[in-house]
């Protein structure tokens, strides 16, 4: 199989889930879907030296929370830098409600993930909606097994305090 | 909430939105624009190299800033790290790029080993979070391996240890803490700050002295602005850790003795590395405004200016190196004491040689390393 075979076949098969984890991730839409595709760009230009579906997997993982990261990050820069400009470019919803039909707990969620601290979503986002193994987040985070118990447990503990009342 | 529910309103929220048709073939094609857009890159400085050599190329205003024949150059690599988290192996005398380490994940910058086998690359975490150190062989023969949560690593001048600095939220804010691992065994010593006067981090700049047995590092100090640019914001201090000591920060290191200590003065000096052969490598910037009349309504542009100052870490005595039109970022020696690297406030990467000419190796770097 070809590189962009190999490619092709990974798109086909892990782009819906890359694009909800982008989506769980972000802020805003837009990005999400450019996030994804630029994952994908940087994974056919590294494939001489990945070549292994499996290790790509963990690449791309780990490309899209990175890439989340910085735009969240760059994002937050340009309120702090320019709190007017970057209110009239902000989306008004968060990424995943732009898409979704949700009922009113679902958006209660929604609201308390985005207020997570970066990291706590991170393992908060690949363990519950990826079903990652501890050891997988660490891997495609790039931090300790126990960082991620640590801010999975808080993220969990924030996540129950703020949607204190529903079931 | 329990964790199903948790679940279900994840996968409500993340949808399930297949490819549009033809997206995967972009990649594709992406790519390959890409790929052959950093080949025409590369032809292009290698073409500017030899149009400069044979004085056909402008490469500069400043009147330092010429092309030189390979020579002495050749075959010297330096490790780099891109504006965009890249980590790049630049070959001096060509100006190519010999290999890329890793594609993102170095925002926060490189470090390389006394023997230029390892590189460390880390990315940087604005507020009280960390970011992570990683490790990749300079050869490119494997892929990169974390190391720790933190930012700022520096290999010791023996190579048996890898300094570093990490932050966490604690009662009193931000908590600053500088670690020195022995690479061998992974025992760590910490010194976290006191009550003192550390609190006020993030640690910019932390290096070895030439001895190994001590850690200067400089707090505050520079900022980027929205368009990436380096500029001096607010005051910069350096202080001296004695690695032999215990306790906290502030018991175990000084500013240098020739700096005023007091609470609000501590050690100002805008520190950025230690120079193998000696002396704290610091820089002096400056800011001169010409006021432009000829045009209707006067304007106003900033014509920034810093001097490259070696000073004595035990007497305080300074040497004033070399001065360039820019704000600086990064400044290293090498282990002769007589090149130096520095990225200036435009991004670009320079390099002194020996004979004080200072040639550009590019653009849209954070920081490089010998």
């Amino acid at each position: 199989m070809s590189a962009d075979e190999a490619v092709a076949d990974l798109y086909a098969r892990m782009y819906p889930s890359l694009l909800g984890t982008a989506r769980l991730l972000l802020d805003d839409t837009g990005h999400a879907e450019e996030i994804v595709q630029e994952a994908f760009i940087r994974l056919r230009l590294a494939w001489w030296r990945i070549r292994d579906p499996n290790r790509a997997s963990g690449y791309l993982h780990t490309t899209v929370a990175n890439l989340a990261r910085t735009g969240v990050r760059r994002r937050a820069m340009a309120r702090v830098r320019d709190p007017q400009h970057a209110r009239g470019n902000r989306a008004d919803t968060p990424a995943a409600e732009e898409t979704a039909v949700l009922n009113d707990e679902h958006r209660l969620v929604a609201e308390a993930l985005r207020r997570l601290p970066r990291r706590q979503r991170e393992c908060i986002v690949l363990r519950y909606y990826l079903d990652f193994s501890e050891a997988e987040i660490a891997r495609a985070l790039g931090v300790s097994a126990g960082s991620v118990k640590t801010h999975t447990h808080r993220g969990l503990a924030a996540l129950g305090v703020r949607l204190e009342g529903l079931a | 909430m329990n964790e199903d529910s948790l679940r279900e309103a994840l996968r409500v929220m993340a949808g399930e939105t297949m490819p549009r048709p033809g997206s995967a073939d972009a990649v594709s094609s992406l790519a390959a624009r890409r790929a052959r857009r950093r080949r025409a890159v590369a032809g292009v400085a290698i073409a500017a190299f030899v149009l400069g050599a044979a004085g056909l190329l402008r490469v500069g205003r400043e009147s330092s800033v010429r092309t030189v024949p390979a020579g002495p150059v050749e075959g010297v690599t330096i490790v780099a790290a891109t504006t965009g988290g890249a980590v790049r192996v630049v070959d001096v005398g060509t100006r190519r790029i010999a290999r890329t380490l890793v594609e993102e994940g170095a925002t926060g910058g490189v470090a390389l080993s006394p023997d230029g086998a390892t590189v460390y690359y880390y990315d940087d975490v604005p507020g009280c979070g960390n970011g992570t150190i990683f490790s990749v062989p300079a050869d490119g023969s494997a892929p990169p391996t974390r190391i720790a949560e933190g930012a700022r690593p520096a290999v010791s001048p023996d190579a048996t240890r890898l300094a570093y600095w990490t932050r966490q939220a604690g009662d009193t804010g931000c908590d600053l803490s500088v670690v020195v691992r022995v690479l061998a065994t992974g025992t760590e010593q910490r010194w976290t700050h006191g009550n003192g006067y550390f609190r006020r981090g993030p640690i910019r700049y932390l290096d070895w002295s030439p001895d190994g047995r001590s850690v200067a590092f400089g707090t505050e100090g520079l900022a980027s602005r929205g368009d990436g640019r380096i500029v001096p914001f607010g005051d910069e201090y350096v202080s001296v850790l004695d690695t032999t000591r215990s306790g906290t920060l502030e018991e175990a290191a000084r500013p240098p003795q020739f700096v005023d200590h007091d609470l609000s003065d501590n050690g100002r000096l805008p520190f950025r590395s230690w120079r193998p052969t000696g002396g704290l490598v610091t820089v002096r910037s400056s800011t001169a405004v010409e006021q432009d009349r000829s045009k209707p309504i006067p304007s106003y542009s900033e014509k920034p200016s810093s001097v490259v100052v070696l000073v004595d870490p035990d007497t305080g005595a300074e040497d004033a190196v070399f001065r360039v039109a820019a704000y600086l970022g990064s400044v290293e020696y090498d282990a002769s004491g007589r090149w130096v690297l520095f990225v200036d406030s435009e991004r670009r990467l320079r390099l002194r040689d020996a004979a004080g000419t200072i040639r550009s190796l590019g653009s849209g770097y954070l920081e490089a390393v010998w």
